[in-house]
C-alpha cells in the first residue's frame, strides 16, 4: 500500500452532512407529497391555494438558503486557494534561502 | 478566474490601506500572455462569509479559519506562462518600490543571477504585524500575494512549516532583516 | 427491520402516508446520509452543492422505493444513483467550478506528513480530476470498493475501471510531494 493511497483513504473518509440534513430531506419529501395529494374538489380550493402558498414560500426560502450557501462555499474555495498559493510561495522562498545558505557554507575561506 | 475591468476600477476607487499593495496595470496585462491565471480579491466581508462556512473542528479548515479571523483582505495575482521571458523585472518594479517603504520589513529577499527571486515582507505597526507581501518570480511563473490584517503567526505556521521562515515569522521581526544580501550570485 | 418496512411501503402493503413509513424512510436517510453526502462532497469539493445533490438522491429514492428489492439493495442503489447524478450534474453545469489540475500549485515537499492542509490539498486534487477517474478514485479509496463493485456501480467493464484508476493515481502522483510517491514500504 503506497503512502499516497494511505493519504487518499484518510482524505476521502466519509463525513456527515451539515446538521439538520435528514430534517430538510423529510421536509422536501413532505412538501412534494402534499403537492401530489392536492385536493381536486371545488370545495377544497382554498386549502389547495393555502398549500400552494406554503410550498412556494418553502421553496423560495430553500432557494435563498441555497444561494447563500453556494456563495459562502465559493468564497471559502477562493480563500483556500489563496492560502494554498501563499503557502506554496512561502515554502519556495524558504527553499531559495536554503539553496543560497547551502552555497555560502560550501565556499572556501 | 479572470478579473473584470470593473472590479479593478472599484478597487482603485477605495482608498488603500498602507499595507495594501497597489498592483500596477503592467501586472494585470500579463494575464493576456499567461496560459493560467489566478486572480483572487477577497475583502473583509467576503472573508467573513467564507469563515462562516469553514469548520471550526476539522484540522484543515480550522487552521484556515483561525488565520482569516483577523484579516481585512487577501489579494493574489499568479501567472503561469508557456515559456520563459514572458515578464520582466519592470513589471514588478513598482511593487518592489512599495516594499521598500519604511514600515515594510523584508525577512527574505533572494535574487538569483537569472532573475529568479523570492521576497517575503512584513508590514510592521509597532510590535504588531498587520500585513504580508510575498513576491515570487520564477522562470515561467510569477506570483504576488498581499495579505492585510492582523496576522496570527501561529496560524501561519501551517503554511510555512520550514524552520527558517516559521521562526522568523513567529518572532515577528522588529527590524528590517534580510536572510541573505540581495543579488546574491548563484553559479 | 425498518429498512425492510420502507421497502414494503409502496408495494401496497403499507401506505406511504402512514407516519410509520415516514419514520422508516427517515431512518434510511439517517443510515445512509454520510455515504451519499461524502461521495457528492468529495466529487464536487463543495458542501452546498453536495447537499443539494444528496437531497435530490434521497427524494429520488422516496419516489422509487418500489424498485428497491432489499435493504442491502438500498446501499447499492444510493451509491449508483449518487455517482451518476454527480457525473451528470458536472456535465450539465455550464459554470464548471472545478480548478484545472494544472492550475493547482504543486504540493511542496515537506518531511512533515501531519500538515493539516495536506489532506485538504489532496481532496482538491481529487476534485480536479476528469469526472470518470475522479469517481473511480473516490469509490476506491473513499468507499473502499473493489474494481468489480465499482464497475457495477458505474456500469463499466472492470478493465475500464482499472484504466481510470491508474490514470487518476498517475495524475495525483504528478502533483504530490515526493514522500507521497513512495511505493510499498
Amino acid at each position: 500500500m503506497s503512502r499516497l493511497e494511505d493519504e487518499l483513504r484518510q482524505a476521502l473518509r466519509r463525513r456527515e452532512p451539515p446538521a439538520g440534513f435528514a430534517e430538510r430531506v423529510m421536509a422536501r419529501a413532505r412538501a412534494r407529497e402534499r403537492e401530489q395529494r392536492r385536493p381536486r374538489w371545488l370545495g377544497w380550493r382554498w386549502l389547495a391555494a393555502a398549500t400552494a402558498v406554503v410550498v412556494v414560500a418553502a421553496g423560495l426560502h430553500f432557494m435563498e438558503e441555497r444561494r447563500r450557501r453556494l456563495e459562502g462555499e465559493r468564497a471559502k474555495e477562493q480563500v483556500m486557494l489563496a492560502l494554498e498559493l501563499t503557502g506554496a510561495k512561502l515554502i519556495l522562498a524558504e527553499q531559495r534561502v536554503q539553496q543560497v545558505i547551502g552555497f555560502s557554507l560550501a565556499l572556501p575561506n | 478566474m479572470r478579473k473584470s475591468g470593473l472590479a479593478l476600477m472599484i478597487l482603485a476607487a477605495v482608498p488603500l490601506a498602507a499595507q495594501q499593495i497597489k498592483f500596477p496595470p503592467a501586472l494585470d496585462k500579463l494575464a493576456a500572455k499567461a496560459k493560467e491565471t489566478a486572480n483572487v480579491n477577497l475583502d473583509a466581508s467576503t472573508l467573513g462569509l467564507a469563515s462562516k462556512f469553514m469548520s471550526g473542528e476539522k484540522g484543515e479548515e480550522s487552521a484556515a479559519k483561525k488565520l482569516v479571523g483577523g484579516l481585512k483582505s487577501i489579494h493574489v495575482r499568479s501567472f503561469k506562462f508557456e515559456k520563459e521571458g514572458e515578464y520582466s523585472a519592470a513589471d514588478v518594479s513598482s511593487i518592489r518600490e512599495q516594499l521598500r517603504g519604511a514600515q515594510w520589513a523584508c525577512i527574505v529577499s533572494v535574487q538569483k543571477k537569472d532573475g529568479e527571486s523570492a521576497d517575503v515582507c512584513l508590514y510592521r505597526e509597532g510590535e504588531a504585524t498587520t500585513g504580508l507581501a510575498v513576491l515570487a518570480a520564477e522562470p515561467k511563473e510569477l506570483t504576488v500575494v498581499n495579505i492585510v490584517g492582523t496576522l496570527s503567526l501561529e496560524a501561519l505556521g501551517s503554511l510555512t512549516r520550514q524552520l527558517g521562515i516559521a521562526e522568523q515569522l513567529k518572532k515577528g521581526l522588529a527590524e528590517t532583516k534580510k536572510a541573505v544580501p540581495p543579488a546574491e550570485k548563484d553559479e | 427491520m425498518t429498512a425492510a418496512r420502507a421497502v414494503r411501503s409502496l408495494a401496497g402493503e403499507v401506505p406511504l402516508a402512514e407516519a410509520a413509513d415516514k419514520a422508516d424512510f427517515e431512518t434510511l436517510v439517517r443510515e445512509h446520509q454520510a455515504m451519499v453526502f461524502s461521495i457528492a462532497c468529495h466529487f464536487f469539493h463543495n458542501e452546498a452543492l453536495a447537499e443539494e445533490v444528496a437531497q435530490e438522491v434521497f427524494l429520488q429514492l422516496y419516489k422509487n422505493l418500489e424498485r428497491i428489492e432489499s435493504p442491502a439493495h438500498v446501499g447499492f442503489w444510493l451509491r449508483r444513483t449518487t455517482s451518476h447524478r454527480c457525473i451528470d450534474h458536472l456535465r450539465r453545469s455550464s459554470a464548471r467550478h472545478e480548478v484545472q489540475l494544472e492550475r493547482l500549485p504543486e504540493i511542496p515537499e515537506s518531511p512533515e506528513a501531519g500538515d493539516p492542509l495536506l489532506r485538504e490539498r489532496l481532496r482538491r486534487l481529487v476534485a480536479s480530476l476528469p469526472e470518470k477517474p475522479r469517481m473511480v478514485v473516490l469509490l476506491r479509496f473513499g468507499e473502499d470498493l473493489d474494481a468489480e463493485d465499482i464497475g457495477r456501480v458505474l456500469k463499466m467493464p472492470v478493465r475500464t475501471v482499472w484504466s481510470h484508476l491508474y490514470r487518476g493515481l498517475a495524475m495525483l502522483r504528478e502533483k504530490a510531494p515526493r514522500y507521497l510517491k513512495e511505493e510499498a514500504r
